[in-house]
Protein backbone atom coordinates (compact mmCIF):
# COMPACT_ATOMS: atom_id res chain seq x y z
CA UNK A 1 0.00 0.00 0.00
CA UNK A 2 1.31 3.33 -0.94
CA UNK A 3 1.82 5.99 1.62
CA UNK A 4 2.46 9.46 0.51
CA UNK A 5 4.21 11.82 2.80
CA UNK A 6 4.45 15.50 2.75
CA UNK A 7 7.94 16.46 3.81
CA UNK A 8 8.41 20.09 3.27
CA UNK A 9 9.55 23.30 4.81
CA UNK A 10 7.38 26.31 4.69
CA UNK A 11 8.25 29.90 4.34
CA UNK A 12 5.51 32.39 4.87
CA UNK A 13 6.15 35.88 3.69
CA UNK A 14 3.66 38.61 4.34
CA UNK A 15 4.05 42.08 3.01
CA UNK A 16 1.98 44.49 5.04
CA UNK A 17 1.52 47.87 3.49
CA UNK A 18 1.05 50.07 6.48
CA UNK A 19 1.04 53.69 7.35
CA UNK A 20 4.71 53.83 8.04
CA UNK A 21 7.51 55.12 5.97
CA UNK A 22 10.02 52.42 6.69
CA UNK A 23 10.21 48.71 6.21
CA UNK A 24 10.09 46.41 9.18
CA UNK A 25 10.73 42.74 9.65
CA UNK A 26 9.59 40.40 12.37
CA UNK A 27 10.43 36.77 12.64
CA UNK A 28 10.45 33.75 14.81
CA UNK A 29 12.19 30.43 14.35
CA UNK A 30 9.89 29.38 11.56
CA UNK A 31 8.58 32.40 9.77
CA UNK A 32 9.50 35.83 8.53
CA UNK A 33 7.02 38.67 8.46
CA UNK A 34 8.23 41.45 6.25
CA UNK A 35 6.51 44.79 6.46
CA UNK A 36 6.67 47.14 3.58
CA UNK A 37 5.37 50.66 3.59
CA UNK A 38 2.29 52.38 2.37
CA UNK A 39 3.94 53.60 -0.78
CA UNK A 40 4.45 50.05 -1.96
CA UNK A 41 0.72 49.54 -2.39
CA UNK A 42 -0.04 48.39 -5.88
CA UNK A 43 -2.81 50.02 -7.83
CA UNK A 44 -3.77 52.92 -9.96
CA UNK A 45 -2.45 56.19 -8.64
CA UNK A 46 -3.74 59.48 -9.82
CA UNK A 47 -1.07 61.78 -8.43
CA UNK A 48 -1.93 64.68 -6.20
CA UNK A 49 -5.35 65.59 -7.52
CA UNK A 50 -8.20 63.76 -5.85
CA UNK A 51 -10.63 65.20 -8.39
CA UNK A 52 -9.71 62.40 -10.75
CA UNK A 53 -11.93 60.08 -8.80
CA UNK A 54 -14.61 62.60 -7.99
CA UNK A 55 -15.46 65.21 -10.56
CA UNK A 56 -15.15 62.82 -13.45
CA UNK A 57 -17.70 60.73 -11.62
CA UNK A 58 -15.95 57.46 -12.12
CA UNK A 59 -16.46 54.70 -9.63
CA UNK A 60 -13.64 52.35 -10.36
CA UNK A 61 -11.24 50.38 -8.26
CA UNK A 62 -7.90 51.95 -7.54
CA UNK A 63 -5.89 54.25 -5.37
CA UNK A 64 -6.75 57.92 -5.32
CA UNK A 65 -4.95 60.66 -3.46
CA UNK A 66 -5.84 64.10 -2.23
CA UNK A 67 -4.48 66.66 0.17
CA UNK A 68 -3.43 64.73 3.29
CA UNK A 69 -5.21 61.54 2.35
CA UNK A 70 -5.27 58.42 0.22
CA UNK A 71 -8.35 56.45 -0.69
CA UNK A 72 -8.39 52.91 -1.98
CA UNK A 73 -11.65 52.09 -3.64
CA UNK A 74 -12.55 48.43 -3.98
CA UNK A 75 -10.39 45.39 -3.56
CA UNK A 76 -7.32 45.44 -5.76
CA UNK A 77 -7.60 41.74 -6.51
CA UNK A 78 -11.09 42.23 -7.97
CA UNK A 79 -10.21 44.81 -10.60
CA UNK A 80 -13.56 44.96 -12.41
CA UNK A 81 -16.19 47.20 -10.81
CA UNK A 82 -19.03 44.72 -10.68
CA UNK A 83 -21.60 45.82 -8.11
CA UNK A 84 -22.06 43.83 -4.95
CA UNK A 85 -25.73 42.97 -5.44
CA UNK A 86 -28.46 41.56 -3.22
CA UNK A 87 -32.00 40.61 -4.18
CA UNK A 88 -35.12 39.34 -2.45
CA UNK A 89 -37.57 37.90 -4.94
CA UNK A 90 -40.63 38.59 -2.83
CA UNK A 91 -40.73 40.99 0.06
CA UNK A 92 -44.32 40.63 1.21
CA UNK A 93 -44.86 37.32 2.97
CA UNK A 94 -48.60 36.98 3.31
CA UNK A 95 -49.68 34.35 5.83
CA UNK A 96 -53.36 34.77 5.12
CA UNK A 97 -55.81 34.05 7.91
CA UNK A 98 -54.11 32.07 10.64
CA UNK A 99 -56.04 29.21 12.17
CA UNK A 100 -55.02 27.25 15.29
CA UNK A 101 -52.73 24.24 14.87
CA UNK A 102 -52.54 24.69 11.10
CA UNK A 103 -48.97 25.77 10.41
CA UNK A 104 -48.54 28.17 7.52
CA UNK A 105 -45.37 27.99 5.45
CA UNK A 106 -44.19 30.66 3.05
CA UNK A 107 -40.94 31.10 1.18
CA UNK A 108 -38.81 33.67 -0.56
CA UNK A 109 -35.41 33.58 -2.21
CA UNK A 110 -32.32 35.60 -1.31
CA UNK A 111 -29.78 36.08 -4.11
CA UNK A 112 -26.30 37.57 -3.84
CA UNK A 113 -23.97 38.38 -6.71
CA UNK A 114 -20.56 39.05 -5.29
CA UNK A 115 -17.88 39.52 -7.91
CA UNK A 116 -16.03 42.34 -6.27
CA UNK A 117 -15.33 41.11 -2.75
CA UNK A 118 -13.92 37.98 -1.20
CA UNK A 119 -16.89 36.86 0.83
CA UNK A 120 -20.11 38.12 2.31
CA UNK A 121 -22.77 37.36 4.85
CA UNK A 122 -26.47 38.17 5.05
CA UNK A 123 -27.67 38.97 8.55
CA UNK A 124 -31.31 39.04 9.52
CA UNK A 125 -33.43 40.35 12.36
CA UNK A 126 -37.06 41.21 12.98
CA UNK A 127 -38.19 44.58 14.27
CA UNK A 128 -40.39 42.78 16.80
CA UNK A 129 -42.34 39.56 17.16
CA UNK A 130 -45.43 39.10 15.02
CA UNK A 131 -47.78 41.58 16.67
CA UNK A 132 -51.32 42.83 16.24
CA UNK A 133 -52.42 46.42 16.42
CA UNK A 134 -53.93 45.67 19.83
CA UNK A 135 -50.60 44.53 21.20
CA UNK A 136 -51.08 40.77 21.09
CA UNK A 137 -48.07 38.81 19.95
CA UNK A 138 -47.23 35.45 18.45
CA UNK A 139 -44.10 34.25 20.23
CA UNK A 140 -40.95 33.28 18.43
CA UNK A 141 -40.59 29.54 18.18
CA UNK A 142 -38.49 27.48 20.52
CA UNK A 143 -39.21 24.35 18.41
CA UNK A 144 -40.47 20.93 19.51
CA UNK A 145 -37.94 20.46 22.26
CA UNK A 146 -37.97 24.03 23.48
CA UNK A 147 -34.27 24.24 22.77
CA UNK A 148 -33.88 26.01 19.45
CA UNK A 149 -32.65 29.57 19.68
CA UNK A 150 -30.86 32.25 17.70
CA UNK A 151 -27.74 30.14 17.42
CA UNK A 152 -29.10 26.62 17.21
CA UNK A 153 -31.81 25.23 14.95
CA UNK A 154 -34.18 22.58 16.22
CA UNK A 155 -36.78 20.25 14.80
CA UNK A 156 -40.25 21.74 14.60
CA UNK A 157 -42.95 19.44 13.25
CA UNK A 158 -45.37 19.22 16.16
CA UNK A 159 -48.51 21.17 15.26
CA UNK A 160 -49.17 21.72 18.96
CA UNK A 161 -45.97 23.74 19.26
CA UNK A 162 -46.68 27.36 18.46
CA UNK A 163 -44.70 30.32 17.28
CA UNK A 164 -42.91 31.94 14.37
CA UNK A 165 -39.59 30.88 12.89
CA UNK A 166 -37.60 30.26 9.75
CA UNK A 167 -35.28 27.84 8.08
CA UNK A 168 -32.79 28.13 5.23
CA UNK A 169 -32.54 25.71 2.31
CA UNK A 170 -30.13 25.64 -0.56
CA UNK A 171 -31.55 26.10 -4.01
CA UNK A 172 -28.28 26.75 -5.88
CA UNK A 173 -25.76 24.12 -6.84
CA UNK A 174 -24.01 25.01 -3.60
CA UNK A 175 -25.30 25.51 -0.12
CA UNK A 176 -25.09 29.09 1.13
CA UNK A 177 -27.08 28.46 4.31
CA UNK A 178 -25.42 28.36 7.71
CA UNK A 179 -24.92 24.88 9.09
CA UNK A 180 -27.54 23.26 11.30
CA UNK A 181 -30.65 23.42 9.18
CA UNK A 182 -31.41 19.72 9.05
CA UNK A 183 -34.73 18.58 7.64
CA UNK A 184 -37.62 20.35 9.41
CA UNK A 185 -35.23 22.34 11.60
CA UNK A 186 -36.09 25.95 12.38
CA UNK A 187 -34.83 28.93 14.33
CA UNK A 188 -36.40 32.12 15.62
CA UNK A 189 -35.40 35.47 14.14
CA UNK A 190 -33.38 37.83 16.31
CA UNK A 191 -35.79 40.30 17.91
CA UNK A 192 -34.40 43.81 17.60
CA UNK A 193 -36.92 45.16 20.11
CA UNK A 194 -35.40 42.78 22.66
CA UNK A 195 -31.87 43.95 21.72
CA UNK A 196 -31.00 40.62 20.15
CA UNK A 197 -28.18 40.72 17.61
CA UNK A 198 -28.83 39.97 13.96
CA UNK A 199 -27.94 36.45 12.94
CA UNK A 200 -26.35 35.15 9.76
CA UNK A 201 -28.93 33.50 7.50
CA UNK A 202 -26.77 33.18 4.40
CA UNK A 203 -23.08 33.39 3.64
CA UNK A 204 -20.88 32.76 0.67
CA UNK A 205 -17.89 33.70 -1.35
CA UNK A 206 -17.07 35.37 -4.59
CA UNK A 207 -19.44 34.42 -7.39
CA UNK A 208 -22.67 35.20 -9.20
CA UNK A 209 -26.28 34.38 -8.39
CA UNK A 210 -25.80 32.62 -5.10
CA UNK A 211 -29.22 31.71 -3.77
CA UNK A 212 -30.78 30.56 -0.54
CA UNK A 213 -34.42 29.93 0.20
CA UNK A 214 -35.93 31.16 3.43
CA UNK A 215 -39.01 29.30 4.67
CA UNK A 216 -41.19 31.07 7.22
CA UNK A 217 -43.38 29.02 9.50
CA UNK A 218 -46.08 30.34 11.78
CA UNK A 219 -48.40 28.28 13.93
CA UNK A 220 -50.87 29.57 16.52
CA UNK A 221 -52.71 28.03 19.43
CA UNK A 222 -56.45 28.00 20.02
CA UNK A 223 -56.03 30.68 22.66
CA UNK A 224 -54.33 33.13 20.30
CA UNK A 225 -56.36 36.33 20.07
CA UNK A 226 -57.99 36.88 16.71
CA UNK A 227 -56.48 39.60 14.60
CA UNK A 228 -53.90 40.33 11.94
CA UNK A 229 -50.29 40.03 12.98
CA UNK A 230 -47.30 41.51 11.24
CA UNK A 231 -43.66 42.39 11.56
CA UNK A 232 -40.69 43.44 9.48
CA UNK A 233 -37.75 41.17 8.69
CA UNK A 234 -34.52 42.94 7.76
CA UNK A 235 -31.89 41.21 5.63
CA UNK A 236 -28.56 43.04 5.36
CA UNK A 237 -25.93 41.75 2.92
CA UNK A 238 -22.43 42.82 3.94
CA UNK A 239 -19.19 42.05 2.13
CA UNK A 240 -16.10 41.09 4.07
CA UNK A 241 -13.59 43.80 4.76
CA UNK B 1 -51.12 13.87 6.90
CA UNK B 2 -49.39 16.87 8.45
CA UNK B 3 -46.90 16.87 5.60
CA UNK B 4 -49.76 17.01 3.11
CA UNK B 5 -51.24 19.94 4.98
CA UNK B 6 -47.88 21.75 4.89
CA UNK B 7 -47.57 21.29 1.15
CA UNK B 8 -51.02 22.65 0.58
CA UNK B 9 -50.29 25.63 2.74
CA UNK B 10 -46.99 26.52 1.12
CA UNK B 11 -47.62 29.45 -1.10
CA UNK B 12 -46.41 32.77 -2.27
CA UNK B 13 -47.98 36.16 -2.20
CA UNK B 14 -47.68 39.47 -4.00
CA UNK B 15 -44.71 39.94 -6.28
CA UNK B 16 -42.89 42.75 -4.55
CA UNK B 17 -39.17 42.47 -4.82
CA UNK B 18 -35.94 44.10 -3.77
CA UNK B 19 -32.72 44.20 -5.75
CA UNK B 20 -29.91 46.62 -5.09
CA UNK B 21 -26.27 46.81 -6.09
CA UNK B 22 -23.46 48.89 -4.67
CA UNK B 23 -19.89 49.60 -5.68
CA UNK B 24 -17.25 49.65 -4.28
CA UNK B 25 -17.73 47.06 -1.53
CA UNK B 26 -14.95 48.67 0.47
CA UNK B 27 -13.41 52.12 0.83
CA UNK B 28 -10.10 52.44 2.64
CA UNK B 29 -8.99 55.86 3.78
CA UNK B 30 -5.70 56.92 5.28
CA UNK B 31 -5.54 60.56 6.26
CA UNK B 32 -3.73 63.10 8.33
CA UNK B 33 -5.59 66.08 9.78
CA UNK B 34 -6.83 68.32 8.40
CA UNK B 35 -8.41 66.64 5.40
CA UNK B 36 -11.64 66.62 3.50
CA UNK B 37 -11.99 63.25 1.86
CA UNK B 38 -14.30 62.57 -1.01
CA UNK B 39 -14.88 59.13 -2.42
CA UNK B 40 -17.39 58.03 -4.99
CA UNK B 41 -19.99 55.38 -4.36
CA UNK B 42 -22.46 53.96 -6.82
CA UNK B 43 -25.82 52.48 -5.88
CA UNK B 44 -28.22 50.95 -8.39
CA UNK B 45 -31.77 49.74 -8.16
CA UNK B 46 -31.60 46.49 -10.13
CA UNK B 47 -35.30 45.69 -9.83
CA UNK B 48 -38.23 46.63 -12.05
CA UNK B 49 -39.90 48.48 -9.20
CA UNK B 50 -39.06 51.82 -7.67
CA UNK B 51 -37.31 51.72 -4.32
CA UNK B 52 -37.19 54.01 -1.32
CA UNK B 53 -33.87 53.62 0.38
CA UNK B 54 -32.65 54.79 3.77
CA UNK B 55 -28.93 55.34 4.31
CA UNK B 56 -27.61 54.21 7.66
CA UNK B 57 -24.06 54.42 9.01
CA UNK B 58 -23.15 51.71 11.52
CA UNK B 59 -19.86 51.08 13.33
CA UNK B 60 -18.51 47.55 13.15
CA UNK B 61 -15.73 45.40 14.52
CA UNK B 62 -14.41 42.10 13.21
CA UNK B 63 -16.41 38.99 13.96
CA UNK B 64 -14.97 36.66 16.57
CA UNK B 65 -14.70 34.11 13.76
CA UNK B 66 -11.76 36.17 12.45
CA UNK B 67 -12.75 35.49 8.85
CA UNK B 68 -13.55 39.01 7.67
CA UNK B 69 -17.19 39.06 8.71
CA UNK B 70 -18.38 42.15 10.51
CA UNK B 71 -20.24 42.55 13.78
CA UNK B 72 -22.27 45.67 14.39
CA UNK B 73 -21.21 47.35 17.61
CA UNK B 74 -22.26 50.26 19.72
CA UNK B 75 -19.21 52.47 19.70
CA UNK B 76 -19.74 55.95 21.08
CA UNK B 77 -16.53 57.37 19.62
CA UNK B 78 -17.22 56.08 16.11
CA UNK B 79 -20.90 57.04 16.34
CA UNK B 80 -19.90 60.56 17.25
CA UNK B 81 -17.44 60.64 14.35
CA UNK B 82 -20.13 59.38 11.97
CA UNK B 83 -22.75 61.90 13.01
CA UNK B 84 -20.30 64.79 13.04
CA UNK B 85 -17.87 64.17 10.19
CA UNK B 86 -19.36 61.75 7.65
CA UNK B 87 -21.95 62.77 5.11
CA UNK B 88 -23.32 61.15 1.98
CA UNK B 89 -23.92 63.56 -0.87
CA UNK B 90 -26.19 63.19 -3.86
CA UNK B 91 -24.81 65.97 -6.01
CA UNK B 92 -24.49 68.99 -3.74
CA UNK B 93 -27.05 67.80 -1.23
CA UNK B 94 -26.35 65.72 1.86
CA UNK B 95 -28.87 62.88 1.95
CA UNK B 96 -30.06 60.25 4.39
CA UNK B 97 -32.49 58.60 2.00
CA UNK B 98 -32.92 58.03 -1.71
CA UNK B 99 -35.68 57.24 -4.15
CA UNK B 100 -34.55 55.12 -7.05
CA UNK B 101 -36.57 54.41 -10.15
CA UNK B 102 -36.41 50.95 -11.70
CA UNK B 103 -32.86 50.26 -12.93
CA UNK B 104 -31.75 53.74 -11.86
CA UNK B 105 -28.16 54.18 -10.78
CA UNK B 106 -26.94 57.02 -8.62
CA UNK B 107 -23.41 58.11 -8.00
CA UNK B 108 -23.00 59.41 -4.49
CA UNK B 109 -20.07 60.97 -2.72
CA UNK B 110 -18.89 59.92 0.70
CA UNK B 111 -17.59 63.06 2.34
CA UNK B 112 -15.42 62.63 5.42
CA UNK B 113 -14.10 65.63 7.27
CA UNK B 114 -11.04 65.21 9.45
CA UNK B 115 -10.69 68.39 11.51
CA UNK B 116 -7.31 69.78 12.40
CA UNK B 117 -7.61 68.74 16.03
CA UNK B 118 -8.60 65.13 15.31
CA UNK B 119 -6.56 62.64 17.27
CA UNK B 120 -4.95 59.66 15.62
CA UNK B 121 -7.54 56.93 15.55
CA UNK B 122 -9.22 54.33 13.35
CA UNK B 123 -12.92 54.23 12.52
CA UNK B 124 -14.68 51.30 10.89
CA UNK B 125 -18.23 51.56 9.69
CA UNK B 126 -20.70 50.26 7.13
CA UNK B 127 -22.79 52.42 4.86
CA UNK B 128 -26.05 50.49 4.62
CA UNK B 129 -28.65 51.12 1.95
CA UNK B 130 -31.86 49.62 3.23
CA UNK B 131 -35.31 49.60 1.68
CA UNK B 132 -38.09 51.25 3.62
CA UNK B 133 -41.02 50.20 1.49
CA UNK B 134 -44.05 49.30 3.53
CA UNK B 135 -46.98 47.11 2.63
CA UNK B 136 -50.58 47.02 3.70
CA UNK B 137 -52.38 43.73 4.00
CA UNK B 138 -55.66 42.62 5.47
CA UNK B 139 -54.05 39.35 6.52
CA UNK B 140 -51.15 38.53 8.80
CA UNK B 141 -47.81 39.08 7.11
CA UNK B 142 -44.08 39.63 7.40
CA UNK B 143 -42.46 42.29 5.29
CA UNK B 144 -38.90 41.62 4.16
CA UNK B 145 -36.69 44.68 3.91
CA UNK B 146 -33.44 44.26 2.03
CA UNK B 147 -30.24 46.11 2.74
CA UNK B 148 -26.78 46.14 1.26
CA UNK B 149 -23.61 47.49 2.78
CA UNK B 150 -20.28 48.99 1.83
CA UNK B 151 -17.55 48.90 4.43
CA UNK B 152 -15.36 51.92 5.14
CA UNK B 153 -12.04 51.80 6.97
CA UNK B 154 -10.72 55.17 8.07
CA UNK B 155 -7.31 55.55 9.61
CA UNK B 156 -6.45 58.98 10.94
CA UNK B 157 -2.76 59.56 11.46
CA UNK B 158 -0.08 60.16 12.25
CA UNK B 159 -0.08 56.49 13.00
CA UNK B 160 2.19 54.72 15.40
CA UNK B 161 4.42 51.79 14.60
CA UNK B 162 3.02 48.77 12.84
CA UNK B 163 3.16 45.80 15.17
CA UNK B 164 2.02 42.36 14.21
CA UNK B 165 2.85 38.73 14.19
CA UNK B 166 1.84 35.41 12.76
CA UNK B 167 -0.30 34.28 15.65
CA UNK B 168 -0.70 30.75 14.41
CA UNK B 169 0.38 28.65 11.50
CA UNK B 170 -0.45 25.00 11.11
CA UNK B 171 -0.78 22.17 8.64
CA UNK B 172 -1.65 18.52 9.03
CA UNK B 173 1.37 16.62 10.28
CA UNK B 174 0.54 13.62 8.13
CA UNK B 175 -1.32 13.55 4.85
CA UNK B 176 -1.75 10.91 2.19
CA UNK B 177 -2.96 13.16 -0.58
CA UNK B 178 -3.61 16.77 -1.39
CA UNK B 179 -4.87 19.38 -1.37
CA UNK B 180 -3.18 20.28 1.89
CA UNK B 181 -4.88 22.93 4.05
CA UNK B 182 -2.76 25.51 5.87
CA UNK B 183 -4.20 27.57 8.67
CA UNK B 184 -2.64 31.02 8.90
CA UNK B 185 -3.69 33.57 11.47
CA UNK B 186 -2.09 37.00 11.58
CA UNK B 187 -2.46 39.33 14.53
CA UNK B 188 -2.36 43.10 14.17
CA UNK B 189 -1.33 44.71 17.44
CA UNK B 190 -1.16 48.17 15.90
CA UNK B 191 -3.53 51.02 16.61
CA UNK B 192 -4.39 51.15 12.90
CA UNK B 193 -5.56 48.64 10.33
CA UNK B 194 -3.08 46.93 8.06
CA UNK B 195 -3.37 45.31 4.66
CA UNK B 196 -1.48 42.10 4.12
CA UNK B 197 -0.14 40.68 0.92
CA UNK B 198 1.88 37.52 1.00
CA UNK B 199 2.59 34.09 -0.21
CA UNK B 200 3.43 30.72 1.24
CA UNK B 201 6.51 29.00 -0.18
CA UNK B 202 6.76 25.25 0.27
CA UNK B 203 10.11 23.51 -0.02
CA UNK B 204 10.91 19.83 0.09
CA UNK B 205 13.68 18.27 2.16
CA UNK B 206 16.16 19.04 -0.61
CA UNK B 207 15.37 22.72 -0.48
CA UNK B 208 13.57 22.73 -3.78
CA UNK B 209 10.51 24.90 -4.06
CA UNK B 210 7.55 22.63 -4.70
CA UNK B 211 4.74 25.06 -4.07
CA UNK B 212 4.04 28.79 -3.94
CA UNK B 213 0.59 29.76 -2.71
CA UNK B 214 -0.62 33.32 -3.18
CA UNK B 215 -2.51 34.45 -0.12
CA UNK B 216 -5.60 36.60 -0.33
CA UNK B 217 -4.75 40.22 0.47
CA UNK B 218 -6.85 41.12 3.50
CA UNK B 219 -7.35 43.98 5.88
CA UNK B 220 -6.75 43.28 9.53
CA UNK B 221 -8.33 45.85 11.80
CA UNK B 222 -6.49 47.36 14.73
CA UNK B 223 -5.84 45.05 17.67
CA UNK B 224 -7.46 42.07 16.00
CA UNK B 225 -6.54 38.86 14.21
CA UNK B 226 -7.64 37.29 10.99
CA UNK B 227 -7.31 33.98 9.22
CA UNK B 228 -5.82 34.37 5.77
CA UNK B 229 -6.97 32.03 2.98
CA UNK B 230 -5.39 31.61 -0.42
CA UNK B 231 -6.46 33.86 -3.28
CA UNK B 232 -8.80 31.28 -4.73
CA UNK B 233 -10.58 30.53 -1.50
CA UNK B 234 -13.03 33.11 -0.23
CA UNK B 235 -15.12 30.60 1.70
CA UNK B 236 -15.90 32.24 5.03
CA UNK B 237 -16.61 28.88 6.65
CA UNK B 238 -13.17 27.61 5.84
CA UNK B 239 -10.59 30.39 5.56
CA UNK B 240 -7.55 28.25 4.79
CA UNK B 241 -4.77 28.35 2.25
CA UNK B 242 -4.69 25.22 0.11
CA UNK B 243 -1.67 23.60 -1.48
CA UNK B 244 -3.48 22.14 -4.47
CA UNK B 245 -1.10 19.31 -5.18
CA UNK B 246 -2.74 15.92 -5.28
CA UNK B 247 0.43 13.87 -5.53
CA UNK B 248 2.76 14.70 -2.69
CA UNK B 249 6.37 13.78 -2.21
CA UNK B 250 7.49 10.25 -1.35
CA UNK B 251 6.10 6.76 -1.83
Amino acid sequence: MKHLFLLAFFTLILIIPAQISFAQTMSNSDYILELGNFNTVAGKSSGGNFNLGITVGQVSPGLYTGANYKVRSGFQYYPKPYPFAFSINQTLIDFGTLTPTNPVLRTNILTVSNQSAGGYSVNAYEDHRLSSSTGNVIPNTSCDTGNCNLNTAGIWTNTLVYGFGYRCDYVSEKNYCPSGFLSSYYKPFADNSASESAQIVMLGKSGKNQKAQITYRVNISGSQFAGTYSNQIYYIATPTF
Amino acid sequence: MFATCYLLLIGTAHAQSFSLGVYPPIIQVQAKPPAIIKSSLSVQNLSDESANIDIILKPFRPSEKQNGETNDVEDAQTSSFLSRDVKIFDGNKAVKSLSLNPKEQKKLTVNITIPDNENASDYYFSIIFISNNSSISTASFSESSGGIATNVLVSVGPTGPTIGKIASFSAPSYVTKGPVPFTINVENDSKHYITTDGNLVIKNIFGQIVGDIDLLPVNILNESSRFIPDKDNSDLNNPKAYFKENFLLGI
